[in-house]
């Protein structure tokens, strides 16, 4: 979450050195910096966890690839966010007998119990905005969670093969829905 | 557009606002509302409560409660990458891969998965997905086109210095300045005989060790496959084809010289385009998977249909004008046996419910609206992307621009103004040609008097707020970028007959203003800005495309008012 800021410089410095160790200690560090965001992503679209750790790998190995071979990147994290979503779907496909992994969030906010009353009742107002995304239709989650990460309209848009207004559309769907969590 | 600050703005607005995705313009007209008006900055209080409680969603939920990664992380190895990028072709790096011998490069993925996955992973590590992809539909599109038996066809070829028309398998005649052309694309070994085919270009591809793939889905309607690559003449070659068919219908080919060509299909009622097929014409049914229709069957229109199911089908257009839902609601009008069925994903409530309270009383007339809910694999049906965020690129003509205009708050008042009056025109050119794919010459002609007059009217009453927007565009643009030097010159004159076939070349006038326009202001247009590499005078090449924009719709409105008057009398 922390890298766009330093997108542009990261860009500069990977045009400078486009061969070498300096490219490398630069994917290293975005790898490091946004490995377990897109691992997560990649568990949101239903990978099991192993499968979501080697995609996630897979992913900054092709991004220095590409940088390899010369191709200008301007946003690495959307771009790396865009690969993962796509490679993340092919994996899924070439293993449709399988179940999706679905985590099962809810039922571990159930179980804890013995906790201060605040945190009670913020964990409950979180189970319940859990379940209100839950319901969201998966475009309006897949929005919405590239979103968290950080990414803008077109970026999620390019991720999602949907126009910018169409991702634009499917979020205010989803914060309509997720404000009347507040409401309730 | 503009009056919003009149009106509360809804959530998505206040959302993109928030989000920064509004255009300088609207934001600053949001910020002004929002300063104005208590109920409004509630509103946007409680979009921010929201965020606020995504953000600890993402945390305590996504963050600590899915499960961390099972290992833990092992380096990159560059090592293998490196290696791989050494070998040249895919078949030597295949090859390899496969070989018994196989050693070091790739043993970070030699952990014991099956050899199905192994070369999933090498395919997907040497960068191959769009590669693959391109071949794939470059086949199908090949093996559809080779079923189909080869007519007529007629192209538009515009260069940067001509337009001229291009009769494919027809009367053997050659356009002046044509030969010029076809020189550039003998020496690019590019066939040139029907060189707006899968097979041209699958054939110029196929020659090509070193080329870089791109295929985009920009909506459900159509495939573009983008190749670059540096060893031919021609250094990228765009292809659009229709996804119900896999005909070509839109190519634009950049050579080293910097010239560059794009071609169109041309469809009109003189000559039937060799893909006239149902689900771009008549408002009937699309079918995806439909088997190519071998061209003498086709009927050369639609089926005579009672002129009373036009009625319905108008009444349905009218009402959607009516509301304002004909200017980018996805919504589709499609004709189910006797019903005319009125459906969308994604349309407002608001729009819904007029919709339903305008459309429920007419017979045969139905009326679906659904939530949207499609897996990612199928992207949902959207108007094709619009410009609502400056895009990660900054090319030079900004820059150029902004010092040209005094500073970056003129430059941002500039690019916002002419790109909410080419958002507005543009919806305008979708919705005439939207009329013109419903209602072809040929159905017209079936129709009664009153109905066409009505349709008439309607088209008219978008080509003419498309005409206001235009002079706007006109008298802004021309000025700012004849003083950075860019010439245009003169537009085509129109060979369109009918105003649907006008309304036809207007879309595709549009589109490349549109493409340029986003060029010129570095703002991203979704995925065809994408495709378009920045061209040595993308400036002067948006000069002309404005002046044929401008007249093409010309012509659709003359066609438009001329028939009209014609059936009055």
């Amino acid at each position: 979450m922390s890298s766009f800021a330093s997108d542009e410089h990261f860009v500069d410095s990977m045009r400078q050195e486009r061969s070498g160790t300096g490219l490398r200690d630069q994917v290293s560090r975005l790898f490091e910096e946004a490995r377990d965001d897109v691992y997560r992503y990649l568990l949101t679209i239903g990978l099991h966890p192993p499968q979501a750790q080697e995609a996630a790998q897979e992913v900054f190995l092709r991004l220095y690839a590409t940088l390899r071979k010369g191709e200008d990147i301007q946003n690495p994290r959307a771009w790396v966010f865009r690969v993962a979503h796509n490679l993340g779907l092919k994996i899924r496909t070439r293993q449709h007998a399988e179940e999706p992994f679905e985590p099962e969030l809810s039922a571990r906010y159930a179980q804890d119990s013995g906790t201060p009353e605040s945190e009670l009742i913020e964990r409950e107002r979180m189970r319940r905005f859990h379940d209100a995304v839950s319901r969201l239709s998966e475009q309006q989650r897949r929005c919405l969670f590239l979103r968290m990460e950080g990414l803008r309209y077109p970026e999620i848009g390019s991720v999602l093969g949907i126009s910018a207004s169409a991702v634009g559309e499917f979020l205010r769907r989803a914060m309509v829905r997720l404000k009347r969590v507040r409401d309730e | 557009m503009s009056n919003f600050e009149m009106r509360h703005p809804d959530d998505g607005l206040l959302l993109r606002y928030l989000d920064g995705e509004l255009s300088g313009r609207k934001a600053r007209q949001l910020r002004s509302h929002l300063e104005a008006c208590w109920q409004c900055r509630c509103e946007v209080d409680a979009l921010q409560a929201t965020v606020a409680d995504c953000i600890r969603y993402r945390k305590s939920v996504l963050r600590d409660g899915l499960p961390p990664a099972p290992a833990p992380w092992r380096p990159l190895d560059f090592e293998s990458v490196d290696t791989e990028l050494a070998s040249q072709s895919v078949a030597a790096r295949l090859a390899r891969f496969f070989s018994p011998h196989q050693g070091a490069p790739l043993r970070w993925a030699l952990t014991g998965a099956a050899v199905l996955a192994l070369a999933f992973v090498a395919i997907h590590k040497l960068g191959e997905t769009p590669r693959v992809e391109a071949a794939a539909l470059l086949k199908k599109a090949v093996a559809v086109s080779e079923a189909r038996p080869h007519t007529a066809k007629r192209l538009r070829i515009t260069t940067s210095r001509r337009q001229i028309t291009r009769v494919i398998y027809g009367a053997d005649v050659t356009a002046p300045g044509e030969a010029e052309i076809a020189a550039l694309f003998q020496t690019a070994h590019y066939d040139w005989s029907d060189p707006l085919s899968a097979q041209a270009f699958s054939r110029w591809r196929d020659q090509l060790a070193r080329k870089q793939d791109r295929v985009e889905t920009p909506d459900k309607d159509s495939y573009i496959i983008k190749t670059t690559t540096g060893e031919s003449e021609l250094t990228s070659a765009t292809l659009e084809m229709r996804a119900t068919d896999f005909e070509a219908v839109e190519g634009r080919f950049e050579f080293r010289n910097r010239e560059w060509v794009e071609m169109t299909e041309l469809v009109d009622q003189q000559t039937l385009p060799a893909s006239t097929l149902a689900g771009t014409a008549g408002g009937m049914s699309r079918q995806p998977d439909m088997p190519p229709v071998p061209l003498h069957s086709t009927p050369p229109a639609p089926e005579p249909e009672e002129p009373s199911a036009y009625a319905e089908q108008l009444q349905v257009f009218s009402a959607l004008h009516q509301v304002g839902a004909d200017l980018g609601d996805p919504i589709e009008v499609n004709r189910e046996g006797r019903d005319v069925v009125v459906s969308g994903t994604g349309v407002s409530h608001q729009h819904q419910q007029q919709l339903h309270a305008l459309l429920d009383r007419l017979p045969h007339v139905v009326v679906r609206f659904n939530d949207p809910s499609l897996p990612a694999s199928n992207p949902p049906a959207e108007e094709p992307a619009t410009r609502d965020a400056a895009g990660p690129e900054a090319p030079k003509y900004p820059a150029r621009l902004e010092a040209r205009l005094g500073g970056r708050p003129q430059f941002e008042r500039f690019s916002g103004q002419v790109l909410d009056w080419t958002d507005s025109a543009m919806s305008r050119v979708y919705a005439l040609r939207r009329l013109a794919q419903q209602f072809p010459a040929e159905a017209e002609a079936g129709m009664r008097p009153g109905d066409r007059r009505t349709l008439h009217a309607l088209g008219a009453e978008h080509a003419a707020a498309l005409a206001k927007d235009l002079q706007k565009i006109a008298s802004t643009v021309p000025p700012v970028l004849s003083g950075l030097g860019a010439a245009g010159s003169s537009p085509a004159a129109s060979s369109a007959s009918a105003w649907q076939a006008a309304a036809e070349n207007l879309f595709t006038s549009g589109r490349r203003v549109e493409t340029l326009l986003a060029e010129v202001l570095g703002v991203s247009a979704g995925t065809t800005a994408a495709i378009r590499p920045q061209g040595a005078d993308a400036a002067s090449q948006l000069l002309t495309a404005l002046a044929q924009f401008t007249r093409d719709n010309e012509q659709c409105l003359r066609l438009l008012s001329y028939d009209d008057v014609r059936q009055s009398k």
